[in-house]
């Protein structure tokens, strides 16, 4: 009886083992969120993209009514980043759909270049929970 | 005494419960391992499939190079010509289908038209051939791939061309497909082996209106930028977005050229990409940014390290 509980105590450590190999080279992540505002009124939808400055998982989320969460399981490293936001309103113009027959609205981004593709936005992100406010001006 | 040995024999011939408990317990363990394994082997059948397609087209690049002197280009998107004043309109996998056993296809697709002039002429008339299922285009990781909701329904694929580093509109720095253009090899400075041509991309769901991985179009949702790394959490920038939650995150109502998707996948842990060279890399989702978009540059000029 006792060899069958060293075979069984056995059997249940080498599972417990293989079970501990994990991948260990993956991102370290941390949660973000806040407030994106444009000259003051809360951004109603967009979207807000991490871009990590050295190493780094990028993430980005989207905002809706000014507010924007990033969850620690998808979050960015913490370190530093550049960070865009991007916001499309509608122009009021119409355009031709890509099947060539309907028109749709025409959208721009209301967030200017410095804010998004040319952004100068960068904070440093730290270990547990960061909040950050983005109070855009145009001009 | 009769009953003493009955009591021995009783004791050798026949198991204990614990004896049972025990050899169901080694029983339910080995299955235990067993079975994860049995679908990690499916799982890497599908891989194996999907990488192998890859290859094919990365072949088929290297044939239409051969024929051709250069690559096929990226797409033709809206391009103004005297013939024609609105735009031309071809999408990127034409190109390739003489390359990849499809000549016939090919042969049916009018280039004097825009690949949706036709669009309501049924199989195999006009450029109706845009139904025709192109499986070298699949991962069979990844779902079905008709387009439903399409009024007159469409194919979408998995593998997408590198466009470079930002948007639709803008490269940043040159990656050996673009608008109207496709790369020499001379072109390719930083090196075959060491520029990206094809990144994998997901499908969104048969019925979903969103534009992403519709390989028949020439919409920026059918190419891929290193714009934020594979399998990000960080939203695509696409004109009609269905995000599936995790699974394809996007923010819609991007117009024009300001458009930007990320090669995504559901293999664990990262992505698929062809190189130039026509070598199938596995790239993991913890990929450096800066390595990633060197990778996507044709002519940056910078050293890249172990990838």
């Amino acid at each position: 009886m006792l060899n069958h509980y060293r075979i069984m105590l056995v059997l249940c450590s080498s599972v417990l083992t293989l079970v501990g190999c994990t991948n260990e080279k993956a991102f370290e992540r941390t949660q973000v969120e806040g407030v994106v505002t444009l000259d003051g009124a809360p951004v109603e939808q967009g979207v807000i993209t991490f871009i990590p400055a050295g190493k780094g998982a990028t993430a980005g989320a989207n905002i809706e009514s000014g507010k924007f969460v990033i969850p620690k399981e998808k979050g960015p490293s913490p370190g530093d980043y550049r960070v865009e936001i991007d916001s499309s309103v509608p122009t009021g113009n119409k355009i031709l759909d890509t099947d060539g027959e309907t028109m749709v609205d025409e959208y721009a981004n209301a967030i200017p270049p410095k804010f998004n593709r040319l952004t100068e936005l960068k904070v440093t992100l730290k270990n547990g929970n960061n909040q950050h406010l983005f109070d855009l001006e145009k001009e | 005494m009769f009953v003493a040995r009955k009591h021995d024999r009783h004791l050798r011939s026949a198991f204990t419960l614990i004896e049972l408990l025990v050899v169901i317990a080694i029983i339910a363990i080995l299955i235990a391992l067993l079975l994860p394994a049995v679908q990690q082997a499916r799982e890497a059948a599908r891989r194996s499939t999907c990488k192998n397609n890859m290859k094919q087209l990365g072949l088929a690049l290297h044939n239409y190079h051969d024929t051709h002197r250069l690559f096929p280009p990226g797409m033709i998107y809206r391009v103004v010509t005297s013939s024609t004043p609105s735009g031309k309109r071809t999408p990127f996998c034409v190109h390739l289908l003489p390359f990849i056993d499809k000549a016939n296809v090919y042969n049916l697709y009018d280039h004097n038209r825009n690949w949706h002039d036709t669009v309501h002429d049924s199989i195999p008339t006009g450029n109706g051939v845009r139904l025709v299922p192109l499986p070298v285009w699949q991962c069979p990781t990844d779902r079905d791939a008709i387009w439903s909701a399409n009024p007159d329904g469409s194919i979408r694929g998995n593998y997408g061309v590198n466009w470079g580093q930002g948007t639709f509109g803008t490269q940043i720095k040159p990656a050996p497909f673009n608008n109207a253009f496709g790369a020499r090899f001379r072109d390719i400075t930083d090196g075959s082996s060491n520029t990206l041509a094809m990144m994998e991309m997901l499908k969104p769901e048969t019925s979903a209106n969103d534009y992403r991985a519709w390989i028949w179009n020439d919409e920026p949702e059918t190419v891929v930028m290193t714009r934020v790394g594979p399998n990000s959490s960080a939203p695509d920038l696409v004109v009609n977005c269905v995000s599936e939650g995790d699974r394809l995150p996007c923010t819609g109502s991007i117009t024009g050229s300001g458009r930007s998707n990320a090669s995504r996948s559901l293999h664990v842990g990262g992505v698929h990409v062809l190189m130039c060279d026509g070598a199938v890399r596995f790239v993991s989702e913890n990929i450096d940014l800066t390595t990633w978009q060197a990778l996507s540059s044709m002519s940056g000029g910078e050293v890249i390290g172990d990838f």
